[in-house]
């Protein structure tokens, strides 16, 4: 079956969405507009294919692909009346924009090539992500069985915009296929890449900018998770969305881009539990930046309806988890009240600790010392408009977890730290590389010398 | 100070000698697994339950009984990938109060024991040493 379509109509759906909601004036470059849309779609694709199991109770592939086709012809409409430019139409891509292209797909080979080598992906992949996908798929009113609670190794609780993503091509078919997960991590991979390069082009970048994409992708590491069809790229990459959206916000003033910046919270919640958790300190961190600045509340303030109406649209596949499909979690033992299993501080010391391990072993390629020496260098400009919210956010993102292995005694505290905190911190790269990028090189103005 | 030397192409330089650092690692640690997966072709475990699929009918749930410890990796791995491959089938490990039941142990000795013993109907039997069995009555 050809995957192509699957993919086509996702592309299109996101690159109409985000045309019909940025005005022309406002709109950023051309291939930015492509990245962005393309995971755009790939986020509305996969909830549209949720409304199958609302509606139907199974998967109905002609509801689903009938449904995105529509999807795909109603924005485009919708783009065409707010000026629509096609793609690579004369001016709008520069000769950086094609080295980047090019450069970004050459280190997408070394992501590719290891997904090859491990088509299934990682452990979490076939006792989570995939096998929730399968469920999907396979299960037909039965779906639910997924939730089961004699499937509690398999995260029950974890929402499903990764599963939903490979259900959507997999409607394509008829069978189950391997080659779609595996091709999934990829392109989320490549997204990420050109989202970063293109978003700090965007924001004043240079030829410099394509360091950020290249840093991560040469970390063996990195490559690793990226290939191993686990959610957290997908924390990531929407957290570096929202990111982006929230600092062109601050930098152009235009509502649109508060309004993708709220999108790409909703789709980030509906991730992991800890994307959700991540998207409820982002949304009080850029509420209180809004609440702050007189310029942004007055904007926000003029456009609440619409921005409410998004954050609704984008959070609501997370609020009718939660509340209607989400079981109790099986792997919870609250700490602070267990007589058997108490919350110790020396659990707390060995998440500390662990951390610090963490961050210093090589298999990071020097990655968090670079990131360090870089801010430090940068000083207090790390800190400026719009920029303050990325540490404020990963700070208390990292408090929670810290306080999440202290308080939840259900596991093993060292098998449960080795197992899974490289996966926390590897969701923060791009956030990460995009804060220190857009520190030092992105705004022109900034030419501080070493003295 | 050369007009060269800023705070941002300090970094830049550094970020660039990790790239060609981390190229180097990938190169080299991408070659050896493809040489390692050479020798050992790339076989998911949880295909040798496959052939369990097809006789399972419109079951919702198996029972997994096993004596094997869950608590180590290797057989932890195991079960989930026999989950992954017989899903939308549930595992329900370690219970037997289910109509269908893999029984998975280190020796088949065991199994065909137990499966005496617990008077089981006798479906299938893998080359692995998989039994696949009926309980008679529920």
């Amino acid at each position: 079956m050809n995957y192509a379509l699957p993919w086509l109509i996702s592309l299109l759906q996101g690159f109409f969405l985000l045309t019909a909601i940025i005005p022309v004036t406002a709109r950023p470059r051309m291939l930015l507009l492509v990245f962005w849309g393309a995971l755009t779609g790939m986020a509305t694709t996969a909830l549209l294919t949720f409304t199958s199991f609302i509606f139907f109770n199974t998967l109905v592939p002609a509801y689903v692909i009938t449904i995105n086709l529509g999807a795909a012809l109603w924005l485009f409409f919708l783009a065409k009346r707010n000026t629509l430019i096609l793609p690579f139409t004369k001016g709008t891509v520069d000769k950086l924009d094609l080295i980047g292209v090019h450069l970004l797909l050459v280190c997408t080979i070394p992501v590719v090539l290891h997904a090859l080598l491990f088509p299934d992906g990682g452990w979490d992949a076939w006792s989570c992500w995939n096998l929730k996908a399968r469920f999907l798929f396979l299960g037909a009113e039965n779906w639910r069985g997924m939730l089961d609670p004699a499937l509690w190794r398999s995260n029950t609780a974890y929402p499903l915009l990764l599963p939903l993503e490979n259900v959507w091509y997999w409607s394509f078919g008829d069978q189950p296929n391997t080659m779609v997960t595996l091709a999934t991590s990829c392109r989320i991979t490549f997204l990420m890449a050109g989202l970063l390069f293109f978003g700090l082009k965007e924001l004043g970048g240079k030829a410099s900018a394509l360091l950020a994409p290249l840093w991560l992708m040469s970390i063996m590491f990195f490559v690793k998770l990226a290939s191993s069809q686990y959610s957290d790229l997908l924390v990531g990459v929407w957290f570096l969305s929202a990111l982006l959206a929230f600092r062109l916000f601050k930098e152009r003033g235009h509502t649109a881009y508060l309004l993708l910046a709220l999108m790409s919270l909703g789709f980030m919640s509906f991730t992991k539990s800890e994307g959700l958790v991540l998207a409820v300190i982002a949304l009080t961190a850029m509420g209180l930046d809004i609440i702050l600045s007189a310029d942004s509340r007055k904007a926000a303030l003029n456009a609440w309806p619409h921005l409410a109406w998004a954050a609704g649209l984008a959070f609501s596949p997370t609020i009718y988890f939660q509340l209607c499909l989400a079981p109790d979690s099986h792997t919870f033992i609250n700490g602070l009240v267990s007589a058997t299993k108490p919350a110790s501080i020396e659990r707390l010391q060995a998440a500390l600790m662990f951390l610090g391990i963490e961050v210093l072993s090589p298999k990071w390629n020097g990655f968090w010392l670079i990131l360090a020496g870089g801010i430090i260098l940068a000083g207090i400009k790390a800190l400026r408009r719009g920029l303050w919210v990325v540490p404020a956010i990963i700070g208390l993102y990292l408090l929670s977890v810290v306080a999440v292995y202290t308080i939840n005694t259900f596991f093993e505290i060292f098998w449960w730290l080795s197992t899974t905190l490289n996966r926390i911190l590897f969701a923060l790269l791009p956030a990460l590389v995009f804060w220190l990028f857009s520190t030092l090189q992105a705004d022109p103005k900034y030419k501080n010398r070493a003295e | 100070m050369p007009w060269w030397l800023t705070r941002q192409n300090i970094v830049f330089a550094f970020i660039g000698l990790a790239i060609l650092w981390g190229i180097v690692g990938t190169v080299r640690e991408l070659t050896a697994l493809q040489a390692k997966r050479r020798a050992q072709p790339y076989a998911f475990g949880g295909e040798i339950f496959a052939g369990i699929k097809g006789a399972t009918g419109s079951e919702k749930y198996l029972g997994y009984l096993t004596d094997r410890d869950i608590n180590n990796d290797k057989v932890a791995m195991r079960f989930t990938q026999a989950q992954f491959t017989l899903a939308p089938l549930i595992l329900d490990f370690n219970n037997p109060n289910h109509r269908l039941l893999i029984l998975d142990f280190q020796d088949l000795k065991q199994a065909v024991a137990l499966a005496e013993k617990m008077q089981l109907r006798l479906l299938k039997r893998s080359p692995q040493g998989l039994l696949f069995a009926e309980r008679p009555g529920l």
